[in-house]
């Protein structure tokens, strides 16, 4: 038995260990909040008085998985810049510097691409009524609109929230929050006209859609979501998909549970269903220090059974805008680009 | 004559006896506005919201400018508890995730002296002060019962 195997068993012990010495330390350690003069990491540079404000997120990424080499790679240069003056309109972009270091490029999806993940404009009619044209995120589900590195509890993503629909959308939304029932009831419907702009090259874009997205928020703990979606990829224009979501995000005192699920029908028929879900639990262990675990399962289009997948990880927060993960990954019938093993990453929100 | 002193005296005395209990108990949180800005008042839900960042403008169109105290505040936790049933630290997940958004969580003054200067001086700008702070530079929207004891009253020895 080789020393990669050896190293791979006693990675998820090692890391425990590592938990469990470092929990005394680093216990009840007071201010979390990094300060450079009047910036603060995480919470983004204003640029003077224009309106502007520069942040972003940077990670770096090593995965040690099965039938692979190792590899390490600078996975992520986000760079976000938003306009917000004292009027109505806003604007936003952010642009994102995808792999550009990486030790070796197996597939397609780890090539070095500049890519554009959002560029938008907003003008809030009022706080009831707000429209935004350009290229957005997918008002699908939760982890999709949160989906950055140091905002996520692990290096992975849950396949549900990455292979059932593509990530970003241009066209336009209507969103806003309603007043309800002693409730703010966050609302989003949106149409892809089916011009992505700068579109990813591993990625199959929407040829047209339109969907709905209500999130409820039950208490100040508990919130639930209704996504629902109708439409087309320019992969096969022909072929007209149906998707309907639930979700749900429970936080207090640290805990956290959540979990998505995902039914998507095909006008193809029932061979091109992908449904799927995961159930993610979080637990401080002590300080900074938190423990992760997340079962997965998806079936998709073509596929007769389903992935399943475990994932048994730590994320050790330093700061507030900084998080060190690692996760020890196992599963059954994986798709294309996910393997079994360790994952690491280092991700900075500034 | 000497009974109508020594009644007075003794009235005197029990005002001040019943003055002196109610300062030791925990003081109210006035939540204010610039001077004659907006007009009206804000309810809870609505106060959440503004201090949450989901609800941006008044109803004159004006938007919504919310301060806070340091996150160790003795009055801001009271507050953050009171409205938004979360300490500062539980809302930290929450500003990350509306700081990917391009939303930041309300400025932050050091002092409720700073914060009464900021209130009055800033368009839309909503605040809270110990009740017993309030004066003229602004104007009370609505007062929450569960404040600490007011700092001017905590300082005297």
């Amino acid at each position: 038995m080789g020393f990669r195997v050896y190293a791979k068993r006693l990675a998820l012990p090692c890391l425990l260990l590592l938990a469990c010495v470092l929990r005394p330390a680093i216990a009840g350690q007071p201010d979390d909040v990094l300060r450079l003069g009047g910036y603060e990491l995480g919470r983004g540079l204003a640029l003077g008085d224009s309106g502007f404000t520069l942040g972003g997120y940077a990670t770096a990424r090593a995965e040690d998985t099965d039938r692979a080499d190792p590899r390490a790679a600078f996975s992520h240069l986000s760079l976000m810049l938003w306009w917000q003056g004292s009027g109505r309109f806003r604007f936003f972009t952010e642009a994102d510097l995808e792999d550009a270091f990486a030790t070796r490029r197996p597939r397609v999806e780890d090539e070095r691409f500049l890519a554009l993940e959002r560029f938008y404009g907003d003008y809030a009619f009022s706080d009831a009524i707000t429209v935004r044209a350009g290229k957005f995120l997918t008002p699908i589900g939760r982890w999709n609109q949160i989906h950055a590195d140091p905002l996520v509890w692990t290096t992975s993503r849950p396949l549900v929230t990455d292979a059932v629909f593509p990530g970003t959308a241009t066209g336009a939304m209507l969103f806003g929050t309603l007043p309800i029932a002693d409730r703010e009831v966050e609302y989003a419907v949106f149409q892809a006209l089916g011009t992505e702009w700068r579109r990813k090259p591993a990625e199959d874009p929407f040829s047209e859609a339109r969907g709905l997205r209500l999130n409820v928020p039950l208490d100040s703990a508990l919130q639930i979501g209704l996504s629902l979606a109708g439409f087309e990829q320019e992969g096969r224009r022909d072929e007209r998909k149906h998707l309907f979501g639930l979700d749900f995000m429970w936080r207090r005192a640290g805990r956290e549970l959540s979990g998505e699920a995902v039914y998507r029908d095909s006008s193809e028929g029932a061979e091109q269903v992908e449904k799927g879900g995961f159930l993610q639990a979080v637990m401080p262990l002590g300080g900074r220090l938190y423990g992760v675990g997340r079962i997965e399962s998806l079936r998709v289009a073509g596929s007769g059974a389903a992935s399943r997948i475990a994932v048994l990880g730590l994320n050790y927060r330093y700061a507030r805008a900084i998080s060190l993960k690692a996760e020890w990954l196992r599963g059954s019938r994986l798709p294309d680009g996910v393997s079994q093993g360790v994952l690491a990453s280092v991700s900075v929100l500034f | 004559m000497r009974l109508a002193i020594v009644l007075r005296a003794a009235a005197m005395l029990l005002f001040c006896w019943h003055g002196a209990g109610h300062a030791d108990s925990g003081d109210g949180i006035a939540v204010i506005v610039a001077r004659n800005a907006h007009g009206g008042t804000v309810d809870r839900r609505e106060l959440a919201a503004i201090f949450k960042r989901k609800k941006h403008f008044w109803p004159d169109g004006t938007r919504i400018a919310p301060v806070n105290l340091p996150a160790g505040d003795p009055l801001r936790r009271a507050f953050s508890g009171a409205v938004l049933r979360n300490t500062p630290e539980e809302l930290d997940d929450y500003w990350r995730d509306q700081y990917f958004h391009g939303e930041l969580p309300p400025y932050v003054v050091a002092s409720q002296e700073a914060m009464i200067r900021f209130v009055s001086a800033t368009p839309g700008a909503i605040g809270y002060v110990s009740s017993c702070l309030l004066d003229r530079r602004v104007s009370e929207v609505m007062r929450l019962d569960d404040g600490p004891p007011c700092p001017r009253q905590a300082a005297t020895p």
